[in-house]
């Protein structure tokens, strides 16, 4: 770590003002396997001193989701308060591309699949709903009303490959710029500030039988210069062009979607306006280091910030290998306090 | 390394089986959120390395069935995540107790997602009940 760095992060007058969580995601092979139920993981998220932020993704977690029966709310309710967690994003889906080979979704009708999404956030005691892209700055427009009624806060997720200044996120910018409401705010997802692939993915995927020439193709021009969507089409032309097979390329496709470099420093420019966080992370090494995104200076960087909300745990490894999520997160939640210890 | 949406996509123990009605196969949604019906797509599926053409599969889920070229058009039919889908293949009849190789590719288009076309493809030997 440079020297000044050390000394910036060593200032005795900074103090965390935001919380750890986790989010289900993170479970995904224990739950998908049916290893453990929804009720299950939330135990074990406060048994483990996971929280005190629990995230749930509504589509995930919920049968039947976006509709929440009395009895299953409640019993959620009953379930936080007594392990103590502090429920803090739920994730809702914009589902526009639903009609394959049809029109996506009107403005009208992604207002009215979001609409009940949200109110199961209030139902469930969620004070902020994760959106996506895929609801745009329109979309956002029409659910103020609703989200100030509700007294939600909403936002996107900015995830690979967008980065802070991609058109698509400046519209919501201007947006903001214009409404000026306290509820609309951005969700930072980490794998959009990544320094490099997680190795175990890449040795999955060699296994796989993956061709090594196609994975260097694509970490070159993931490393490279340009702009990340472009990389993206970029390494698609290029492996089409040396002939390698169609399920292959897309299957390194996904991974520009889902790491992007970035610097970290850019989330300085929108602090006040983020309302929660998505610590993406896949890997340690033997000093409890993650590997791929830069938790070093992001943490203590939204200490400056002044941020207070919460950053959920949120661990992709299911895309990868069969591994315990919670062993993952358990890892994480021990950087995580590790690098803040002197914030507290 | 394997995932679990690959290990689990079809079920070793029981995930095949010999009816009156042709043969099923149970198979999981490999994505880790429950998704409409009209975004899954059988890429291809050979029993026994016989192609097994689409219009020879029904796919069945939450008490309904459905002709694999109708999926797309039903956008409010929910697959949850925990659930296990049948194919049945009315033209396949098997013997109880003998083993087979089934080969298959799913396709989900995330429809969150822009372009994303997820892939999943594995091939095992599951034993008829």
């Amino acid at each position: 770590m440079p020297v000044e760095r050390r000394e910036r992060n060593m200032k005795p007058n900074l103090k965390q003002k935001f919380k750890l969580g986790t989010t289900l995601f993170s479970f995904t092979n224990e739950f998908w396997s049916h290893e453990y139920t929804f009720e299950q993981l939330v135990r074990k998220v406060g048994e483990l001193g996971l929280g005190p932020g629990l995230e749930v993704i509504g589509f995930q977690s919920i049968r039947g989701f976006p509709n929440v029966s009395d009895e299953f709310a409640a019993r959620f309710r009953d379930l936080v308060a007594m392990y103590k967690l502090e429920p803090t994003s739920l994730a809702i889906n914009a589902d526009v591309w639903a009609r394959r080979g049809g029109a996506p979704l009107s403005v009208d009708e992604t207002v009215a699949y979001l609409d009940p999404q949200i109110r199961a956030a209030k139902k469930l005691g969620f004070p902020v709903v994760r959106s996506q892209l895929a609801a745009t700055p329109e979309v956002v427009e029409r659910l103020l009303p609703l989200v100030e009624k509700l007294g939600v806060r909403m936002g996107p997720e900015l995830h690979a490959p967008w980065t802070i200044d991609s058109p698509a996120i400046v519209a919501y910018r201007e947006l903001y710029a214009r409404l000026r409401s306290p509820l609309l705010g951005f969700i930072p997802d980490f794998g959009s500030c990544a320094k490099a692939w997680p190795a175990p993915y890449l040795r999955q995927l060699r296994e796989a039988g993956i061709p090594p020439a196609l994975l260097d193709l694509a970490m070159s021009v993931w490393n490279g210069d340009g702009d990340t969507q472009w990389k993206r089409d970029e390494f698609a032309r290029r492996a089409a062009a040396a002939k390698f097979e169609p399920a292959s390329i897309s299957r390194l496709g996904v991974l520009f979607s889902m790491l992007i470099k970035q610097d970290p420093h850019v989330w300085m420019e929108i602090m006040p306006q983020i309302i929660h966080v998505h610590c993406k992370f896949y890997d340690f090494d033997v000093d409890g280091n993650e590997t791929t995104v830069p938790y070093d200076e992001l943490l203590p960087m939204f200490v400056e910030g002044g941020y207070e909300g919460y950053m959920s745990s949120e661990w992709e490894g299911h895309m990868y290998s069969r591994g315990s999520g919670i062993e993952a997160v358990q890892k994480h939640h021990a950087l995580s306090k590790r690098i803040l210890a002197p914030y507290n | 390394m394997d995932t679990c949406f690959n290990a689990l996509l079809l079920n070793a123990e029981r995930g095949l089986r010999a009816t009156p009605n042709g043969a099923e196969i149970d198979v999981r949604l490999p994505w880790y959120r429950s998704l409409p019906v009209s975004v899954v797509e059988v890429g291809s599926l050979k029993v026994d390395e016989q192609d097994v053409a689409s219009s020879d599969i029904r796919f069945e889920l939450n008490g309904k069935s459905f002709e694999l070229q109708d999926l797309p058009a039903h956008s409010g039919e929910f697959w949850f995540v925990l659930d296990a889908a049948v194919l049945r293949l009315p033209g396949i009849r098997l013997e109880p107790g003998t083993d087979h190789e089934v080969e298959l590719q799913l396709n989900l288009y995330p429809p969150y997602v822009p372009h994303l076309k997820w892939v999943t493809k594995v091939r095992r030997t599951l034993r008829a009940r």
